[in-house]
């Protein structure tokens, strides 16, 4: 029958055995959650700014001399959709990055909550958002650049644009949006569960 | 002492202990090192953040307890569920002092995650105050759940020690 303390004694013979190896290669990239939804939204969002100065420059520079001025409002709009959803994404970014993993792991766990919580909130509003200005602007642009194309031409494109749409807003968009809520409220579960575990 | 030298001396004289935590917790030498490393990095990064509020060993403590129980959340990560004929096979094939090492550290991996983590600090003697820092809660609420975690513990280890 062992007591604890024997327990102890046998833990803290292979920590005295324990070396403590090599130094870890502190420029290597952090697979910590933490780290990894930071660089997603980083990334995410130095893309979008880059797509908005692309479409800004073939605008201004491209030479395409749309007749209407709702097509360069269509690409305008592309570029200001672009760079608030840029925006967006440095915000919770930065959010991420406010999470202090030196703080105590009770403080710790809220604030992961807290930032789980925002963000199942954040997505419900967002992700359908963004893909309905998007769709508005990329039809408003489609809208004279198929003017010139021929009345066929542009019953297939505006079918399949149509038929895209609704399949990415109805069925993909929801299914994605469905699996990213329920991820999120399993993550926020787990959260709740372990500072449960530290208040009982 | 520049960063770099702080951080040595940090990694020499805490990364054992830390070690031993990551692996009561994980229950597999592979994820433990995987830990110990993620925690250290997570250290450097922080290292401007110190203010001497606390000791370093707490310090550092801290930020290994956050990243175990971030590490474990997503699901390929997920320790090893041990069953209990594992647990018996482990007792009854590696019975020696190795064998005493691996049986308590797979006993320690089946408790609940913070169980884990506490119990292991309290494995490595860091004082009551020091762990109840670290996790956020209260001296009298540690001691309750040290009681009860070391009462769980040596039952399961005897339960299978005696196998």
């Amino acid at each position: 029958m062992q007591e604890f303390e024997e327990l102890k004694h046998i833990w803290q013979q292979s920590t005295s055995a324990s070396q403590p190896g090599s130094l870890p290669n502190v420029s290597k990239a952090s697979a910590l959650t933490k780290t990894k939804l930071q660089r997603t939204q980083r990334n995410g969002a130095i893309c979008l700014v880059l797509t908005a100065l692309f479409i800004a420059g073939l605008g201004f520079w491209g030479g395409f001399n749309f007749k209407y001025w709702y097509t360069y409002a269509a690409m305008a709009l592309v570029c200001v959709i672009c760079l608030a959803q840029a925006g967006l994404m440095f915000y919770i970014y930065h959010s991420i990055k406010q999470i202090d993993e030196t703080a105590p792991t009770t403080e710790h766990l809220l604030q992961w909550e807290a930032y789980y919580t925002s963000r199942q909130r954040l997505i419900r509003w967002n992700g359908p958002l963004y893909f309905l200005l998007l769709s508005l602007a990329m039809g408003l642009y489609l809208w004279e650049v198929l003017a010139r194309a021929s009345g066929q031409f542009q019953l297939v494109s505006l079918s399949i644009y149509l038929g895209w749409m609704v399949i990415a807003y109805f069925y993909l968009g929801k299914k994605v949006l469905k699996k990213e809520e329920q991820r999120i409220m399993d993550i926020i579960e787990h959260l709740k569960q372990l500072e449960m575990q530290l208040k009982e | 002492m520049t960063q770099q030298e702080t951080f040595t001396r940090l990694y020499r004289q805490y990364a054992p202990g830390i070690r031993q935590l990551c692996r009561g917790y994980t229950g597999s030498a592979t994820q433990a090192e995987d830990l110990l490393q993620e925690s250290f990095l997570a250290v450097w990064n922080n290292m401007h953040k110190y203010r001497g509020d606390a000791s370093w060993g707490t310090w550092i403590y801290r930020i290994a307890v956050n990243t175990c129980l971030l590490y474990l959340r997503k699901e390929k990560t997920k320790p090893e569920k041990i069953t209990d004929d594992a647990l018996l096979n482990l007792a009854e094939e590696e019975y020696n002092q190795d064998g005493e090492v691996q049986l308590l550290y797979k006993c320690i991996s089946r408790l609940p995650e913070t169980d884990r983590l506490i119990i292991s600090m309290v494995l490595e003697e860091l004082p009551y105050e020091d762990i109840a820092s670290i996790a956020g809660i209260t001296a009298n609420n540690l001691r309750v759940k040290i009681h009860r975690i070391k009462k769980q513990l040596t039952e399961m280890f005897n339960s299978y020690a005696r196998v």
